[in-house]
């Protein structure tokens, strides 16, 4: 199936999930540029390095990793595709000359279609945080503990998205910078969830998860990016694990459905535990940070 | 006996080149009376104009002004289309500069498309065009033919709530009455008017 046929039913599948007979939906995420267009020209531009799907090529780095990619913000990515900026060499990836600008925009519109984005798990939010975070000995410890698992060192690491709510800034997804500043400005009161994407392997599955969760640790939403084979239901069987879950959880997932959702559950909750981890590091540099505050 | 005499033979040749033009008059003549019945297409109906490479419309909401301009002018279906929109704001009494048509820069807003069965194909942010006050630029791939509806939705730099609907047609030519002209009969288009105050 070609890229343009994917995109279309991927367009389809959105409309049928965001339209549901509403004349306006606010909650539809915002495209930096036009995806459709973007395909074509990521066909003849940067699928020879990149690979036509986006897995990676002869050069290219992988371009399908939602943990890497969702921190490099849209500014960054069109200056990457611009001139190279932020790369090792940047005169070879400088695109200027061969795309316009409207066509880059459209470019990193269709980058996006590659991997799940924050967009996808909170639209609505106003602004988020991201910083990437390494679970400590006690965090390593409880993961061992009650999920059964030791971490690999590369799997302590992950990138925590930590979102807000402003009054009148619904849907606008504002980058904050970690200035103290700006920072001082995101109140815990204000907080509307976090995010992490993170390495997922169950039956019939090996790709990616995001995993989001209101502040309290509760899920909100699982779901993995939906060009996976599998993925839709394998997204349909993960929405029963909404409401789930909360910080400190010691026990197992427990859902009806038989052994495949036992299976699912069994394989869902070590990795809902390094989320929660990885954001219990957020946590605490938060009360370091608002201390003062309460 | 049997040789002509010159005079007759000149004679006899110009007798010939005068016939010529006659010739090519029945020719041709002949072939623009035959088509001079179909000028109009077999029904007699008018032949349709060639579709605007560019086509522009102008929509007024409020205190603002959108004057969008497409390109191509009637897209085709899966074949993208630049919109480029100038957004203004039209103050009460005018600006020395500007007019009674002020660029609004900063303004941060999106265009949301409907296809014709009025299902949503995306939110498009607008880019601010480079060294273009008050310009912004989107693409979109229409995939179906018929009157998509664009809703444009932001806000101007001093907060103020941008909001405009208009109809984006997708092969549908020639246009239907009410997406004829410019749209800048609704609020008027952009002033070609000379600033009040000139530059020296």
């Amino acid at each position: 199936m070609s890229i343009l046929n994917r995109l279309s039913y991927l367009a389809l599948g959105a409309t049928v999930l965001t339209s549901a007979g509403v004349a306006h939906a606010d909650d539809t995420p915002i495209l930096s540029g036009d995806p459709l267009n973007g395909a074509k020209l990521y066909a003849q531009e940067c699928a020879a390095c990149h690979g036509a799907n986006g897995r990676g090529g002869r050069t290219g780095v992988a371009l399908t990793s939602s943990d890497q990619l969702n921190p490099i913000r849209d500014i960054q990515m069109y200056a990457m595709i611009e001139k190279g900026a932020g790369l090792k060499n940047p005169g070879e990836h400088a695109l200027k000359s061969k795309l316009k600008y409207l066509e880059i925009w459209d470019t990193v519109a269709h980058v996006r279609t590659l991997h799940m984005t924050i967009a996808d798990f909170f639209a609505n939010a106003s602004r988020y945080v991201a910083k990437e975070y390494t679970i400590d000995k006690y965090g390593l410890q409880r993961v061992e503990e009650n999920g059964g698992v030791r971490l690999k060192k590369k799997d302590q690491s992950a990138a925590v998205f930590t979102f807000f709510d402003f009054e009148g800034e619904q849907g606008a997804l504002q980058f904050v910078p970690q200035d103290p500043i700006r920072l001082d400005q995101l109140k815990k009161d204000k907080k509307a969830g976090y995010l992490v994407f993170l390495p997922f392997k169950t039956k019939g599955f090996d790709g990616e998860i995001g995993v989001a969760m209101d502040p309290r640790g509760v899920i909100t939403k699982l779901a993995v990016h939906s060009s996976k084979k599998g993925a839709e239901l394998l997204n349909k069987s993960q929405s029963r694990f909404e409401g789930m879950g909360r910080k400190g959880q010691k026990t197992p997932f427990k859902v009806s459905g038989g052994k495949s959702m036992a299976k699912l559950a069994k394989d869902v909750f070590p990795v809902y535990l390094r989320a929660m981890e990885t954001v219990t590091m957020y946590d605490r540099e938060e009360r370091e940070r608002t201390w003062a505050d309460d | 006996m049997g040789e002509r005499s010159p005079p007759v033979r000149i004679i006899k040749s110009l007798a010939h080149l005068a016939a010529l033009p006659l010739c090519f008059g029945l020719l041709f003549g002949a072939s623009n009376a035959a088509a001079q019945p179909f000028a109009d297409g077999p029904d007699g109906k008018t032949e349709t104009k060639p579709k605007p490479k560019r086509r522009a419309w102008t929509v007024k909401e409020g205190q603002f002004a959108y004057s969008l301009e497409f390109n191509p002018g009637i897209p085709d279906p899966n074949k993208v289309v630049e919109i480029h929109v100038f957004a203004t704001k039209i103050p009460s009494t005018p600006h020395p500069r500007y007019g009674n048509r002020i660029p609004l820069k900063g303004a941060t807003f999106t265009v949301e498309a409907f296809n014709p069965a009025g299902e949503s194909v995306g939110r498009f942010r607008a880019h601010a065009l480079p060294l273009q006050a008050g310009r912004y630029g989107l693409h979109i791939t229409p995939t179906q033919e018929g009157i998509y509806e664009l809703i444009i939705a932001g806000k101007s730099a001093e907060g103020e709530q941008l909001k405009a609907r208009l109809k984006m047609p997708v092969k549908v030519w020639p246009l239907p009455k009410e997406l004829e002209g410019s749209g800048a009969d609704v609020g008027g288009g952009p002033r070609r008017r000379a600033p009040v105050v000139k530059k020296r």
